[in-house]
């Protein structure tokens, strides 16, 4: 479990540093725009660079993975190690 | 329009207040741990008391430096979106760190890595060894905060250099000294929420000007310095530094000796992994946030005037306080900043001390035999040489550029000290050669391809060319110091290594034995 999330993370994070190095367009990419009507000093129709939300989603996937690991250490792990304790302990 | 009359530099009434404030409650938190440390365990591992939320609250205080407040605000203030790169790669680590390394380092060790590095191996050679990778990075990375302390004191509150470092290393050896690991872990803790706190009320006043919308944020500052700013630029211009780069900057933070010792001040595993659980958090939403104060500050302050204050944009959070909360919050963040620096450098210091007294002089002068009585003094005057000897090398390097040092501290704890811990835990054939082999491979790779490096080669001893391309060694020198490791281990045999290589097994993963 612990390998497969630390390769997930590989991917997410090298994923992003490799966009950085090779495809800074994509990156520039308008997306997110304001719902609201534009305000009279914003620049009509501007819209966030698509880099923004990546490296939010980044540090947001970092969150994701880390919470997902300890869900499954509290739930499956843990039982587990006080499974084979207990059998260890009759044994001695 | 805050242009010309920014109290920044003079000691303000409300600065001095809030500056006073943090060192009485600190010392006051030093004074009621000093009561309670007694014995080793209690000055190196805060008795192993301290609970999850706590103790992720101080890796958070631990980790978040002067260089991530200060520095990444600046950066993406100056710099755009290039800023934002470094806050990703700065958390990145944290999720590796709970997959690959918390919990075995909590069931392994006592007080250092070298614990668990040297567990089934030959004690000598390893610690000497590890201790001597531990010590490099932690010097390295105390050189870069005590040098940037000197100068944002000095500009903060106007207090020449020297009288600032000397003051920074005299109330951290305060907290060290009487209060150990308790008292520094509650100083991180108290600088982590004083942090967060006041970068949050920092970051709703910067929004409150854009009537709390991100998207009119960037509008603005894209409207002030163009699209570009929003948009990752030349910082990362080469991809394979990109890479190097992320790689120090993720697996460095799994080396990091004073980050480390952190995880046995909890009582076992599983507080290991929720304290690593809430750090994560902490840090990931101050990583988040920090990038609007750096925008809000190039959009409302202006980059003239940030690099006009200080040429690396350090000033920007400051000054952008002081232009949205007035001089009474400005007088708040920069007691803030002060803290931040004694509790990440009290972290150092303690780490710096534990591997001079535990390493070298318990398992190697002593052979494992000493009293807790004895222990605690050869402690305590290791962190006194530890404490003096930061003061000393921050004064030495008075006006040198430190970012390389900081790179050179992750780049040496992801080469010299993550690759020993992680084969260690993981491969039974791993052995004494083995070990000291990568540890020296790492270390001395990592310091020689830094030198070699543009940053110095170039930059600083003015070559024109430099003789190793990239300026983050660790995309080299990481794999080589694991490849050493692994020839070393299957070169040489060491029967007993294997066979306590399943004992070491129920205890990584079953806690059986833990201390």
């Amino acid at each position: 479990m612990s390998l497969v999330l630390t390769v997930v993370l590989f991917v997410l994070y090298y994923g992003y540093i490799l966009l950085i190095a090779f495809n800074k367009p994509f990156l520039a990419v308008q997306g997110a725009r304001d719902p609201r009507p534009a305000a009279a000093d914003a620049r009509p129709g501007f819209s966030v660079p698509l880099g923004i939300p990546l490296g939010a989603a980044v540090i947001a996937g970092s969150w994701v993975l880390t919470a997902l690991y300890v869900g499954w250490a509290n739930r499956h792990y843990d039982p587990e190690v006080a499974r084979l304790r207990a059998l260890l302990s009759t044994r001695r | 329009m805050a242009a010309l009359d920014t109290s920044l530099g003079t000691p303000t009434a409300s600065a001095i207040f809030f500056f006073l404030l943090i060192v009485a409650l600190t010392l006051a938190v030093t004074w009621w741990a000093a009561r309670r440390t007694r014995s080793t365990s209690e000055f190196y591992a805060a008795g192993r008391s301290v609970r999850a939320l706590e103790n992720g609250l101080a890796l958070a205080g631990d980790y978040m430096s002067a260089a991530s407040f200060l520095g990444i605000a600046g950066l993406v203030a100056l710099r755009g979106y290039d800023g934002m790169i470094y806050a990703t790669g700065w958390l990145v680590g944290w999720p590796a760190l709970m997959f690959l390394l918390a919990e075995p380092v909590r069931n392994l060790g006592k007080y250092t890595f070298a614990d668990v590095v040297a567990f089934r191996l030959r004690q000598v050679p390893v610690r000497v060894a590890a201790a001597f990778g531990g010590i490099l990075t932690v010097l390295f990375y105390t050189i870069a905060q005590m040098v940037g302390a000197g100068n944002l004191i000095r500009l903060l509150f106007g207090i020449p250099y020297e009288w600032a470092i000397t003051g920074v290393g005299l109330v951290m050896l305060a907290y060290v000294l009487f209060g150990g690991m308790l008292a520094t872990t509650w100083v991180q803790i108290i600088k982590a929420v004083l942090l967060l706190f006041g970068v949050s009320v920092l970051t709703v006043l910067v929004l409150a000007q854009f009537e709390y919308s991100p998207v009119r944020l960037y509008a603005a500052v894209a409207d002030r310095y163009g699209a570009a700013a929003l948009e990752p630029g030349g910082l990362i211009a080469d991809p394979l530094d990109a890479i190097s780069l992320g790689l120090a900057l993720m697996l460095g933070l799994l080396g990091l000796p004073h980050i480390l010792m952190r995880f046995y001040t909890v009582p076992d595993a599983r507080a290991a992994r929720t304290s690593v659980l809430y750090a994560t958090g902490f840090i990931g939403y101050f990583y988040l946030i920090i990038p609007i104060v750096g925008f809000g500050a190039s959009a409302l302050v202006g980059r003239e005037l940030i690099a006009k204050v200080d040429a690396g944009g350090n000033m920007a959070a400051p000054l952008i306080a002081e232009q949205l909360g007035g001089t009474p919050f400005l007088g708040f963040i920069a007691a803030v900043a002060f803290a931040t620096i004694l509790a990440v450098v009290a972290g150092l210091t303690l780490a710096g001390a534990s591997a001079l007294s535990h390493d070298i002089f318990v398992h190697v002068v002593r052979g494992g035999q000493a009293t807790d009585h004895e222990q605690m003094r050869v402690a305590r005057a290791a962190t006194v040489v530890f404490g003096l000897l930061a003061v000393v090398l921050g004064v030495a390097f008075k006006g040198q550029n430190v970012a390389f040092m900081v790179g050179l501290a992750f780049a040496i704890a992801c080469s010299a000290n993550f690759p020993p811990l992680l084969l260690s835990i993981v491969w039974r054939r791993f052995n004494t050669a083995g070990a000291v082999t990568s540890i020296l491979t790492g270390s001395l790779l990592s310091v020689l391809l830094i030198v070699l490096s543009p940053t110095i080669w170039v930059d600083l001893l003015h070559n024109p060319t430099a003789i190793f391309p990239l300026r983050n060694p660790a995309i080299v020198s990481m794999p080589t110091a694991f490849l050493a490791g692994v020839i070393a281990s299957l070169m040489t045999s060491e029967p007993s290594a294997e066979t306590k290589f399943d004992e070491e097994k129920l205890r990584t993963y079953l806690g059986v034995g833990a201390e």
